[in-house]
């Protein structure tokens, strides 16, 4: 075999040997450059991440809720998304919560709240309350305004983890990030004061992921 | 804590304070509405915007929901059937009282119960 051949294979094997970057000729810079890395998303579960004990936290949820007001029910979507800390025994969040649904006869609905609440860590149970400042506003079926009210509200809450941990991370050349995402269902137990005298209860059942 | 503090926690409480004086959600508007939106899936051709169901504190005048608390849930205790049956959606389209009428008696004292 000539050495012009025997050069030839070494560059074609070179590649895919590991031995040279993927380069290819871009027409916008004029020579070749290395080939962009694709991103990576790296899922993993846990065999068992070192717990934090202590630091901020963030999570969001979605579910189903349901209210009722004036003996009449309303069902529709709970949505929620919460900012806080936690410690080796509890955590705290500041809460915003958004019901969307609709009236047992259909007049469609919403329920805007915001407030905060406390946990208390139980290994993968979380048992806590809240207290939420909101406007609850139904839509008429005639013409004229929304009817809206404010409301303030209590509630429990209970929260179970589905799993310790996933790990989920996010690389790009050298540039990466980790979390644990920790999965959880809660339920929820409230009740609101409408100023106008009257009390509206609230629960809700929802899935959610924390950081 | 400073003059411009002061005067947005004033605002601010104030705002509060007017919103959930004026604004709110009382039982006869709400079952008004409720009914309509009732009488809106039951009633062929019967359009829900003819009816009004909120509490109106003018000047000289003012208006209460054309259904009284005890129609709005008489409407909604019956099944769309029942409602056609019993007259109901006929008489609700005879509601139709014109907005500008100022009127302190209930509206029901000047018309047949649209249902009992």
């Amino acid at each position: 075999m000539s050495r012009l051949a025997i050069a030839l294979l070494l560059c074609a094997a070179a590649p895919a040997l590991g031995q040279s970057p993927a380069r290819y000729d871009d027409p916008g810079v004029g020579y070749p450059v290395d080939a962009p890395a694709e991103p990576v998303l790296l899922i993993q579960t846990l065999p068992p991440p070192a717990p934090r004990t202590a630091g901020a936290a963030f999570r969001l949820s979605a579910g189903l809720g349901v209210r009722s007001l004036y003996d009449h029910g309303f069902g529709g979507a709970a949505l929620g998304i919460a900012v806080g800390g936690f410690g080796p025994h509890g955590a705290w969040y500041i809460t915003t919560d958004l019901f969307l649904g609709a009236s047992d006869f259909m007049l469609p609905t919403e329920h805007f709240q915001f407030g905060v609440v406390f946990e208390r860590i139980l290994g993968s149970v979380r048992l806590g309350g809240g207290q939420q400042l909101g406007v609850l506003a139904v839509q008429r079926a005639t013409r004229g305004k929304t009817m809206a009210e404010f409301t303030l509200g209590a509630y429990l809450t209970a929260s179970l983890d589905l799993t310790r941990g996933i790990r989920v991370g996010y690389r790009r050349r050298a540039a990466s990030s980790e979390s644990n995402v920790t999965p959880y269902v809660a339920a929820r137990l409230g009740a609101d004061w409408l100023p106008g005298a009257a009390f509206a209860a609230d629960a809700s059942l929802a899935i959610g992921i924390r950081l | 804590m400073s003059r411009w503090q002061r005067k947005l926690i004033t605002l601010v409480l104030g705002g509060f304070a007017f919103i959930t004086l004026t604004a709110e959600i009382r039982p006869d508007e709400f079952e008004c509405e409720q009914a309509a939106s009732h009488l809106a899936d039951c009633c062929p051709d019967f359009d829900p915007g003819t009816l009004y169901c909120e509490h109106y504190y003018g000047c000289g005048s003012s208006r209460e929901p054309d259904l009284l608390l005890a129609e709005s849930d008489c409407i909604l205790a019956r099944d769309c059937n029942e409602l056609v049956a019993a007259g109901v959606c006929e008489r609700a389209r005879q509601v139709n009282a014109p907005r500008t009428t100022t009127r302190t008696t209930p509206p029901a004292k000047s018309r047949p119960l649209v249902c009992q």
